[in-house]
C-alpha cells in the first residue's frame, strides 16, 4: 500500500472493499445485488479521488498530508465520532435489553470501547516521573563565582583581599 | 490571542499560500492563524517568529484571560 500514491489509496481500499462485499453477497443473494452495490461503490471510489485534489482540509486529509491543525481537526472529529458511537451503543444496549433480544453482538459495542481506552491510556503514558521538586536547594558555594568554586580537595580559606561589611567575594588560597 | 502574522506577511508582501509552503503548513491554517481562530503549537510559532525574524512574544500576544491573570 505504502508504493500506492496517497490519493489513490483511498479509492482503491473502496473498490477492494466493494469486491469483497460482493463476494460475500452475491453466493446469498445473487448477481442482482450487485446493481445496487457497484454504481455506489465506483462513483464513491470517483469522487473520493476528485476530493483529495481540492485545496481543503478534508482534500489534505484524503492525501494523507495533513498539517497540526488538520491532523488536530481529524483527532477531535474522531473524538466526537468516538463518544457519540459509545452513547449509542449503550442507548442501544439498554433498549435490547429492554426488548430481551440477543445481547451478544451489542456487548461487543460495549466492551470494545472500554477496552481500547484502557489500552490507550496505558499506550500514551509518560514516564512516571511526577514527584515534585520542591524548590532548587542552594549552597553557599553557590553564591561564589564560578571561578573561585574549587571541589574534590580539602581547603582552607584565607581571605588576602575583599570587604566583609560589602560582602564582597573572597579571593581564597587553597592548601592541601 | 493576538497576533501579527498578517501584519508581518503584508509588509513582505507574500501572499498566504507563500507563507504557507515557507511554512510547511496549509494556507487554511495560516488563514486560521491570522484570523485568530487557531493556536498553533510551540514549534509552528517558534517557525513563524523567526521566518519574520522576530521572538514569539513579539509575534503573538495573548490576553490576561489566556494568561489567567
Amino acid at each position: 500500500m505504502r508504493s500506492v500514491p496517497p490519493r489513490l489509496r483511498g479509492p482503491l481500499a473502496m473498490l477492494i472493499g466493494g469486491a469483497v462485499l460482493a463476494a460475500i453477497v452475491v453466493p446469498g443473494h445473487g448477481w442482482g445485488a450487485l446493481v445496487f452495490l457497484w454504481p455506489f461503490t465506483v462513483v464513491f471510489s470517483v469522487a473520493w479521488y476528485l476530493w483529495g485534489g481540492r485545496d481543503s482540509d478534508f482534500g489534505a486529509l484524503i492525501r494523507d498530508r495533513p498539517d497540526e491543525r488538520q491532523a488536530q481537526r481529524r483527532l477531535k472529529t474522531q473524538a466526537l465520532v468516538g463518544v457519540v458511537m459509545s452513547g449509542t451503543a449503550v442507548v442501544v444496549y439498554l433498549a435490547a435489553l429492554a426488548a430481551k433480544v440477543p445481547l451478544w453482538p451489542l456487548d461487543i459495542f460495549l466492551i470494545v470501547p472500554a477496552v481500547t481506552f484502557i489500552i490507550g491510556w496505558a499506550i500514551y503514558r509518560e514516564p512516571r516521573d511526577d514527584r515534585d521538586e520542591g524548590p532548587a536547594t542552594e549552597s553557599p558555594a553557590d553564591r561564589l563565582p564560578a571561578d573561585d568554586v574549587v571541589s574534590g580537595h580539602r581547603v582552607v580559606v584565607v581571605v588576602l583581599s575583599g570587604d566583609r561589611q560589602a560582602a564582597t567575594a573572597p579571593r581564597v588560597a587553597v592548601i592541601g | 490571542m493576538r497576533n501579527r502574522v498578517r501584519e508581518q506577511r503584508s509588509q513582505r508582501g507574500l501572499s498566504q499560500a507563500e507563507l504557507a509552503a515557507a511554512l510547511g503548513v496549509s494556507r487554511q491554517t495560516v488563514i486560521s492563524i491570522e484570523s485568530g481562530r487557531y493556536l498553533p503549537s510551540l514549534p509552528l510559532a517558534f517557525r513563524i517568529a523567526r521566518f519574520f525574524d522576530l521572538t514569539v512574544d513579539k509575534m503573538f500576544d495573548p490576553d490576561d484571560k489566556e494568561l489567567g491573570t
